[in-house]
Formats: structure tokens, C-alpha cells, sequence
């Protein structure tokens, strides 16, 4: 539609100028033949009317899959197509494309986990994955509509929760499963888990303590005002009073988490930047209470009161803003627990929790799911992927006696298991808890800002006592004044306030672009990056097997070849329809397609016969023929040249004659080599460490240009991470899957891809939400400017803090010179890391 | 000046009970979520709009 309009406003002019009517017919006619050849070419673009997403095809198709298709029709049948009003202005990125999974959360109704979720049985929280947009909250929140066992929803977009209410006797797991079906992926979240009630509990008294600092600093601004524009008498000193009175509980409550941090900074033997804001507060108190009670006229509640409330705030928005990052909570119930069908003694099947099973169980897993226990296949014959674990990017055929371990993912085939180790004693758990140690040690990180701070503070505290004792003989209240003026005016604002600004801003832009940044510490250390190790599977790659049509001769016909692998269910199979189906293709439809004993399958239609069967890779004398006419073949192939080949192909017969071929492999990335190179520009190091085979990993890395010895092919997870720490500092690792989950947590920064597994989320610094590596050169542009920020906010404060130190010391400055100035300084310091916040947000990197 | 012994106290009383009604909501969970509310004021809620409407319906039948 949008490309006729567009394609009318071509021509209309041409037709204008030439005069003769059948002669501008012509060109009309040979102008859209062009156009028409071209739209062909180019596969033209489309936009998908459920998800936003643009897509390939030269039919009139309106859906990018067959998922958004099934959501369009849920919506739009239970009378919701407002959604797609409200969905015009939200960002293109904002669904999810729909997760075609099968999980069917039976567990959410077992009891017993019930009970560990929700305290009264009739609220669940669920995490929702791809809650993003007005729209999002819109259809949500209208649950009960649609899914008649909810009775109420609310949503909370900040943490990306929904609270559910069931009807009495409704079921969680038809909920969850509705949720699924929609394209939002839930996890249930326990309700019972202390560290986010705390969480809000910590919150809303921060909250307090500021409305608090806040509004009786108002007050007491106030009062000083009139103090400093020459009140006197009986009225100054009442306001002297009533500031003391206000200033009380902002200097005790509002202070407390000072107090309470410096005092545990000084018993371990450590000094913070708590240490010198606490005791300029409690030199201020004293001075200021002297005076008042001597009638000296100066205190400096003022000052006081709002230097609380400044660090208050500064920290209150930086813990927003990284609480608000994902929670891990909800991680352990997508591995730990997921439901699978026990074969009972009488040999029918029950959907049971994988936590209430029993070594030597029977269990069957659906399709899709993730297995939760190690064991032995003790009947029928199937496919599973290891990806997760090994990072073996081709599915693995599994028959009666192997041994398959947690982690994997079922891809075909019905077939029992034999449960040996429980979800808890596997492999898997085992990595995860080792995991959880890593991840836990380096969290041992000494800030930057605390390092310097440090000896800031030392040197101040030495100033101020030499001051005192300067003066101790002569003028004792001289020397107080100007130590409390050193004390004051030299407040470690630019630790305090702007380091922490600086982080959260960072924080806060990167969030915008995609990525998450769990906390500061991460972006410290990303200024020491020196070595850049990648994984292969999911992270250079996109982690899914496709197929790719690698020569055919002019005359073949796939229509035929989708005929024959549409209705079939093995890994390949799939791949190769998905292909054919973006393609474009219509299918044939086949009377009876009957599967081969060496696999693949065959079909007859009209007196020919079509097979589709693996066939050995290259060097078969019928590629030599076929390759010719792929030289010919047009643009639409093009993005599909970065395709690792593999060992075996399969080949499409018409009649017992080769006709194609279809390459199987894990698609490359196509911002993957420009990456490699952009880490290359850099001068960092870069290294693809892989649990695939040699071979894939080799063929992959000439693609993308890494050397032979930058390359690791074949590495169990134990040893990436080993791999990682022997490279020792400024280590950053992107991966995903539980085979790079040790990596991660080893590693100086981890950063997990989109589409990684929530273990590998959970012990990431970095999380990247959307699925493109471009972000990773963002990322690192984004820590660079932040220390730009942050250094020359340092230069900016040691100066002004020396020069106004010297004016102190030598008493050229009184208390309330300080205090005036003090604030000016960190105004100006915020200002501009505010301001560098703005460049970062519109700095872009291209690859 | 007689008068600010009567304004002071007066204008802090209007200050601190309203700091006192920020306190109570805070711990009533009000601002725990700042993000969703700015959404949803967005929507038009058909059942709500009905509400309001068979409210005002009410009053305008008594009055």
C-alpha cells in the first residue's frame, strides 16, 4: 500500500512531460515492470500489524510469524483492538516477538508451591517479560476480560510486575499460561522473599527521611534569610532557636544512615566518604550550639540542614534507578522448577513439579522445556539441544542408554527418562552455586570515588587538627572557626554527590539504549578493559538453527520442499520451513509423506518423486553442477552468505536428481565482524572462546577475522572460566547460556546478550536487552565519557577545594563564606555531569 | 511585628501537618510505584467512565 503511493508520486511527473499518449503508456508500463522486477529483488519490507517488526516477503502476508498472527487473533477476538491504538506511539521495539513455547506453568497450581509464593493463595506476582509501553499496561491490566480465572491485575511498570488476583477456584496456571500466549513470558516471583519487602521498606523510609530533610530546610532557609539580612534583637535570637529546633530532627533521623555508615566505616578500620560529611556535621552541631547558647551570632543549621538534604537525594536517585534494574529473584524458578509428566506404575502419566521428584522416576518432558534433572534414556529416541550447557550449536540425537544432563533442551522425539540426580545434585546446580560464589567475591570491588576520598578525608582531618593546634595557645575560638570553615568548605561533594550522579546518569542513558547495568562498579571497570572474549553460540551467532538454501538449479521448485517438511516436527525440519516460508514459498500439499529409515523424508505428487535427505557435505560430484547456477542467483541471498556451513547438508531430489541444497548451521550476526573489527580499532584484545567443535568454531572465526590463535574451541564451562581468570585484569566477557555463566561471574565485567538464559542474566554486571551487538561498542563509549565526567569533575574540585582550603587555613573566610560557597561548588559540579549526562544520551557509535 | 508570633507558628503548622501527611502516605506505599500511574491516567477506562457517568445520573436525580 505505502509502496504504491510512494511509487505513484515516482511517476506522475515522467507521465507529465511526455506528450504522447501511447508513448507515456509505454514508459508508464516499462517503469512499473522495473519497479515490479525490483519490489521481487529486494524482497520488500513489511511491517508487522502485531509487533511492529519489519520483514521480508512478496506476498500480501500482514504478520512477521505465525505467533504475532495467533496474538493479533486473541486480541482482536476478545474485542481489544484498542491495544493497536494505543500502541501507534510506543517505541517500534516494544512487544516481544512472540515466545513460541509450550510451557503450560501447571506448577503455579501446585500446592506446595503455592505455598512458598503467595501468602493468602489468591495473589500471585508474576515478573513479565516485554512489559514496555502504555499499550502493554493497557491489555494487562484488562486480564479478567480475556482469562475468566483472573479476577483483578495490576501492573507495575518500574520492576515489570504483574499482581493477579484469581477468582476463588481459579488456577494461577491458566493464567500464566494466558499471559504466555499473549507474548509476555511470566515468572512467578515468591512473595515470601525478604529482600524485596525490605527493599520497599528501605525505600519508603529514604523517602521520608527526605521529605522530611526537605521541608524543614525550606523552613530554616527561611529564618536564615532574615538572620543574614540584619535581623537583630529579641527576634534573631528566637530564630536562632527555632532553626536549632528544625534543624534537630534532620540532623539526628534524616542524618542517621551517615551515622550509621561512618561508624561502621571507622570500626572496620576504613575510612568512607561518611567520615568526613559526619563529622562536619557533628563540628557544625557543636559550634552552632556553642554560639547559640553564648549568643555568638553564627550558626549554621542552614548549611547543615542542607548538605543532608542534598546527599540524601543524590543517593535516593541513584538506588532508584539501580533498583529498578532486574531483580534476580525470580532466576532459580525457570531452571529449578518446571513441570514434567511422570509415568506412574500403572503407566499413565501425571504432571508433576520437578522438585517433588524421586531418583529412578520415569519422566517425560514436553517439547520445548527445559530438562530439570540429569539422567538416563530408558525408552524411545529423539533430539535434544546441549546449548546451554556446551554451547554445541547442532541439535544431538539421544537414544536408549545416553546419559543427559540438566540444562538441555528437548527438541523432538517421545521419550523416557530415568531421573539420577535431582534437580539440586546436577551438574547444572552445581555450576550455578559455583557460580554464585564468583559473582559474590568480586563484589569486593573498592570504588574509585572511595579510593580517593580516602585520602582526601586524611588530608583534610590533618589540615584542620594542625589549624587547632596552631591556634591552641593563642586564640583557641580563632582556631575552631577556621578549622570548622576547612571543614566545611572542603566537603567532599564531588565523592559524594557527583561521583554517584556521574554513575547513575550513565546508569540511566545506557538503560535507554538497551542496556542494563546492574551497578557503578561495573562501569569503573569497563575503563580497564583490555582483553574482549566472546562466546560463539547465541553471542556471535543468534543461537537458533537455521537453514539455508546453498545451490539449486533454475528450474527447481520449492514449493514442493516445503510440501514435504511443513507438518514435521524434527529440529531440521523446522529450520527448513521457517526458511522456505520467509522465502515467500507456497506450499504443495502432500497426500502422504512417508519418513525414510536413514532419515529425512519422501513424498510423490503428479508422477515425481521428492526426497529430502542429508547428503554428504561438499564434495559430492552433484554440488560441482549445482554451484554454477548459484553465482547467478539474485541479492535475496545475500544476507545469508555469513552461514557457517556444516559437516552435513541436506539435499532436495526431484525424480532422484539433486536439485538443491540447504546448508544447516547457526547463523552469523551480521554485526559480528564488524565488531571484531571495531574491538581491533580499539587496541583491545579479543578472543572467541566455544564449547563448539573445532571445526564450526574455525569456519565461524574466518568469517568474522580472528586469527587461529585467538580462537578456543571446544572449552567445558569449568575452564572458560579458568581461561578468563588467567587472563587477569581488565577481562570483559559477553556470553550467554549457563556454559558462560562461570565465565561471566570470573570475568572483570560480564555482559549477557539478549536471549541469554536467566542464569547467565543473574551473574552478568551487564545485561543487553536488545538483540544486536552494536550496543556493546555503545556501552563502552557510554563508561569513557562517564570517566571523562568524572575527571574533570576531580580537577574542577581539587582546585577549587585547595584554593578554598588556603582561604580557611589562612583565615581569609568565615563559616558562613563556606557555607555560601560550598553549595555553589556543587552545584556547579552537578551541572555539569548533568550536562555530559545530555552528550552521552545523544552520542551515538556506529559499528 | 507582634504579628509573626502568630504567622510563624501558624505557617509552620500548615507546613509540618502537611509533611505529616507525606510521611503517612509514604508509609501507605503511595509512592512505591511512580512509573505506572503516569501510564495509566492515560487510558480511558470504559467501566470506569460508566461509573462516573451512572454517578453523575445519581446526583442529577436528586438534586
Amino acid at each position: 500500500m505505502l509502496f504504491q503511493l510512494k511509487f505513484k508520486r515516482v511517476w506522475r511527473p515522467v507521465v507529465k512531460f511526455t506528450r504522447h499518449p501511447s508513448l507515456s503508456q509505454t514508459l508508464a508500463y516499462s517503469v512499473q515492470l522495473n519497479i515490479c522486477t525490483m519490489t521481487r529483488a529486494l524482497a520488500l519490507q513489511t511491517v508487522c500489524v502485531h509487533c511492529g517488526s519489519f520483514f521480508s516477503t512478496s506476498t500480501s502476508q500482514q504478520f512477521c510469524c505465525a505467533g504475532c498472527e495467533f496474538v493479533y487473533g486473541l486480541i482482536t477476538a476478545s474485542g481489544l483492538d484498542h491495544y493497536y491504538k494505543l500502541k501507534d506511539d510506543s517505541p517500534p521495539l516494544c512487544p516481544l516477538p512472540v515466545v513460541s513455547s509450550t510451557a503450560n506453568y501447571d506448577y503455579c497450581d501446585d500446592l506446595v508451591y503455592q505455598k512458598t509464593l503467595s501468602s493468602d493463595g489468591r495473589k500471585l506476582r508474576f515478573y513479565i517479560e516485554g512489559l514496555n509501553c502504555t499499550a502493554c499496561l493497557w491489555l494487562l491490566e484488562k486480564l479478567p476480560k480475556f482469562c475468566p480465572d483472573a479476577e483483578f491485575a495490576r501492573v507495575d511498570m518500574s520492576t515489570s510486575i504483574i499482581e493477579v488476583t484469581r477468582v476463588a477456584n481459579g488456577s494461577f496456571a491458566e493464567i500464566a499460561r494466558t499471559l504466555n500466549r499473549f507474548g509476555y513470558r511470566p515468572h512467578p516471583l515468591s512473595e515470601t522473599d525478604n529482600s524485596a519487602k525490605l527493599q520497599t521498606r528501605e525505600r519508603r523510609q529514604d523517602l521520608v527521611r527526605i521529605g522530611i530533610a526537605g521541608a524543614l530546610t525550606g523552613n530554616i532557609m527561611i529564618l536564615a534569610v532574615s538572620l543574614y539580612g540584619g535581623a537583630t534583637g529579641e527576634l534573631a535570637s528566637e530564630f536562632r532557636w527555632l532553626s536549632a529546633e528544625l534543624a534537630a530532627p534532620v540532623l539526628s533521623y534524616c542524618a542517621w544512615p551517615f551515622y550509621r555508615s561512618a561508624l561502621s566505616a571507622i570500626r572496620a578500620k576504613h575510612l568512607n566518604l561518611d567520615v568526613p560529611i559526619v563529622v562536619a556535621i557533628l563540628a557544625g552541631i557543636l559550634m552552632s550550639c556553642w554560639n547559640l547558647i553564648t549568643s555568638i551570632e553564627h550558626v549554621y543549621f542552614d548549611s547543615l540542614s542542607m548538605l543532608v538534604f542534598l546527599l540524601l537525594s543524590s543517593r535516593l536517585i541513584l538506588r532508584t534507578i539501580q533498583n529498578q534494574q532486574l531483580r534476580s529473584t525470580h532466576l532459580e524458578n525457570e531452571l529449578l522448577l518446571g513441570e514434567v509428566r511422570r509415568i506412574t506404575l500403572s503407566g499413565t502419566a501425571e504432571v508433576v513439579s520437578s522438585l517433588a521428584l524421586a531418583v529412578d522416576d520415569k519422566i517425560k518432558i514436553d517439547v520445548d522445556r527445559i530438562i530439570p534433572v540429569d539422567g538416563y534414556v530408558v525408552s524411545g529416541e529423539g533430539t535434544i539441544s546441549a546449548a546451554v550447557l556446551t554451547g554445541e550449536s547442532l541439535p544431538l540425537s539421544v537414544r536408549v542408554g545416553d546419559y543427559v544432563e540438566a540444562g538441555s533442551q528437548v527438541l523432538s522425539g517421545d521419550w523416557t527418562l530415568e531421573v539420577k540426580n535431582l534437580p539440586a545434585q546436577t551438574r547444572l546446580a552445581q555450576i550455578l552455586r559455583d557460580t554464585e560464589t564468583s559473582s559474590r567475591e568480586k563484589s569486593n570491588f573498592i570504588h574509585f570515588a572511595d579510593r580517593i576520598a580516602s585520602w582526601f578525608v586524611v588530608l583534610v582531618f590533618l589540615s584542620a587538627l594542625a589549624v587547632i593546634g596552631y591556634f591552641w595557645e593563642t586564640d583557641m575560638v580563632e582556631g575552631a572557626s577556621r578549622a570548622l570553615t576547612l571543614l566545611i568548605v572542603t566537603c567532599p561533594c564531588v565523592f559524594g554527590i557527583a561521583i554517584p550522579l556521574s554513575m547513575s546518569l550513565a546508569i540511566r542513558n545506557a538503560a535507554k539504549q538497551g542496556i542494563i547495568i546492574k551497578n557503578g562498579d561495573s562501569i569503573e571497570r569497563l575503563w580497564d578493559t583490555q582483553t574482549i572474549v566472546l562466546d560463539k553460540t547465541g553471542t556471535l551467532t543468534t543461537g537458533a538453527m537455521d537453514a539455508v538454501c546453498v545451490a539449486k538449479t533454475k528450474d527447481c521448485d520449492f514449493s514442493y520442499a516445503l510440501g514435504l517438511e511443513q507438518n514435521q516436527t524434527h529440529p531440521v525440519a523446522r529450520a527448513i520451513s521457517r526458511y522456505l516460508k520467509d522465502l515467500g514459498v507456497a506450499a504443495q500439499l502432500f497426500n502422504d509423506v512417508r519418513p525414510l529409515a536413514s532419515g529425512g523424508v519422501s513424498g510423490e505428487m503428479n508422477g515425481h518423486s521428492y526426497v529430502l535427505r542429508p547428503v554428504s557435505n561438499r564434495s559430492d560430484s552433484h554440488t560441482e553442477a549445482l554451484m554454477i547456477t548459484t553465482a547467478g542467483m539474485s541479492e535475496t541471498q545475500k544476507p545469508y552468505v555469513n552461514h557457517n556451513i556444516l559437516q552435513s547438508d541436506i539435499g532436495f531430489f526431484k525424480n532422484d536428481q539433486l536439485v538443491a541444497k540447504f546448508a544447516l548451521g547457526d547463523k552469523l550476526r551480521e554485526e559480528s565482524a564488524p565488531l571484531i573489527s571495531w574491538i581491533r580499532r580499539q587496541g583491545f584484545d579479543v578472543a572467541m572462546v566455544s564449547g563448539d567443535r573445532d571445526r564450526v568454531v574455525q569456519a565461524c572465526a574466518q568469517y568474522i577475522g580472528l586469527q587461529r590463535s585467538e580462537i578456543y574451541s571446544e572449552v567445558i564451562p569449568e575452564d572458560k572460566a579458568k581461561f578468563i581468570r588467567s587472563l587477569g585484569q581488565g577481562t570483559v566477557m559477553i556470553g550467554d547460556g549457563v556454559n558462560d555463566a562461570m565465565a561471566l561471574a570470573a570475568a572483570d565485567v560480564g555482559i549477557a546478550v539478549c536471549g541469554s538464559l536467566d542464569v547467565s542474566l543473574r551473574v552478568a554486571d551487564i545485561y543487553l536487552t536488545r538483540n544486536h551487538l552494536r550496543l556493546i561498542p555503545q556501552l563502552l563509549s557510554i563508561a569513557r565519557f562517564t570517566k571523562g565526567a568524572i575527571v574533570r569533575n576531580l580537577v574542577f574540585s581539587a582546585c577549587f577545594n585547595f584554593i578554598s582550603g588556603t582561604f580557611a587555613i589562612l583565615g581569609l573566610m568565615t563559616p558562613l563564606w563556606a557555607a555560601v560557597l560550598m553549595p555553589l561548588s556543587s552545584i556547579t559540579i552537578v551541572l555539569s555531569t548533568v550536562w555530559t549526562g545530555n552528550k552521552i544520551a545523544k552520542a551515538s557509535v556506529t559499528l | 511585628m507582634n504579628i509573626v508570633y502568630f504567622l510563624l507558628p501558624l505557617a509552620l503548622f500548615l507546613g509540618l501537618s502537611f509533611l505529616g501527611a507525606f510521611v503517612y502516605f509514604s508509609w501507605r506505599g503511595q509512592f512505591d510505584d511512580l512509573d505506572t500511574p503516569a501510564h495509566r491516567i492515560l487510558l480511558d477506562d470504559d467501566e470506569q467512565v460508566k461509573i462516573i457517568n451512572a454517578k453523575s445520573n445519581m446526583k442529577g436525580s436528586t438534586t
